[in-house]
């Protein structure tokens, strides 16, 4: 059984934000005014040591955002992929705020800064919806994995630092890298 | 002096309202079952079309390296 992960090789990451635009794009039909899924993160910004990582939903094995959910709207597939049902959020943020990567996103537009349904990556497949249903594509967005493709942002990378896939097929190639230019600051520093 | 008997009709009615409210918990018990097992069902067939290495997904590896 294949555990679906991300990784961002930070010495491949130019911040070039490709990934961000083609999660962007790929997940359009769902993703509401101001919601974006991935961002870059650049440390030591302009100075010597700077390293750029991507980061979105982890998809974390033991997610705190699914432990402190009060509506129980989180669930793991039999890939290891953390997704939620739009149906059962009830926005109170609590996700947002165990999240160590920030991943949860909420709508920007609702009056009094309500917030609405959480949104959040998807790992490119879909949600508790049927596949390829015009209600999944809706709330969710895309789903690649069952088409059989990896998520949109880790294919079109351009330099290949982001990464996704089996976990053991993932690592085993960042070990091939490591092994390659050695592990000087091995991430940032 | 008469001797009372008891009457059996009374007692078969309470003996059939003991079988029948057994047969009924009975029921309802396997209707619960067979829910839960269709719930567990449910969740597990959710993403049957999940993860499998392609073609597609193959070549991706092979970029990477």
């Amino acid at each position: 059984m294949a555990t679906m992960k991300f990784l961002c090789d930070t010495k491949r990451c130019i911040e070039c934000n490709g990934c961000v635009t083609a999660c962007k794009n790929e997940n359009d039909s769902a993703l509401e005014w101001g919601i974006q899924r991935r961002r870059v993160v650049t440390l030591h910004d302009g100075q010597p040591g700077e390293a750029s990582i991507s980061v979105a939903c982890m998809h974390c094995s033991d997610a705190p955002c699914m432990a402190v959910c009060p509506a129980d709207c989180f669930y793991r597939t039999e890939d290891g992929v953390v997704l939620h049902n739009k149906d059962k959020c009830i926005g109170c943020g609590y996700c947002l705020y165990a999240c160590p990567f920030g991943a949860p996103q909420f709508p920007k537009k609702g009056a009094f800064a309500a917030r609405g349904k959480m949104d959040k990556c998807t790992f490119c497949s879909g949600g508790p919806e049927e596949n390829f249903s015009e209600a999944e594509r809706q709330k969710y967005g895309s789903n690649r994995i069952a088409e059989g493709k990896l998520p949109m942002c880790a294919e079109l990378c351009a330099t290949k630092a982001l990464l996704a896939g089996d976990a053991e097929v993932v690592s085993g190639i960042y070990r091939e890298r490591v092994a390659y230019r050695g592990a000087d600051n091995a991430a940032w520093k | 002096m008469k001797e009372q008997k008891p009457d059996l009709q009374r007692r078969s009615l309470l003996k059939a309202l003991t079988i029948g409210t057994a047969a009924g918990v009975a029921v309802a018990a396997s209707q619960v079952s067979v829910a839960q097992a269709n719930e567990s069902t449910d969740s597990a067939t959710t993403h049957q079309d999940g993860y499998r290495e392609t073609a597609h997904i193959r070549n991706y590896y092979n970029s990477l390296r």
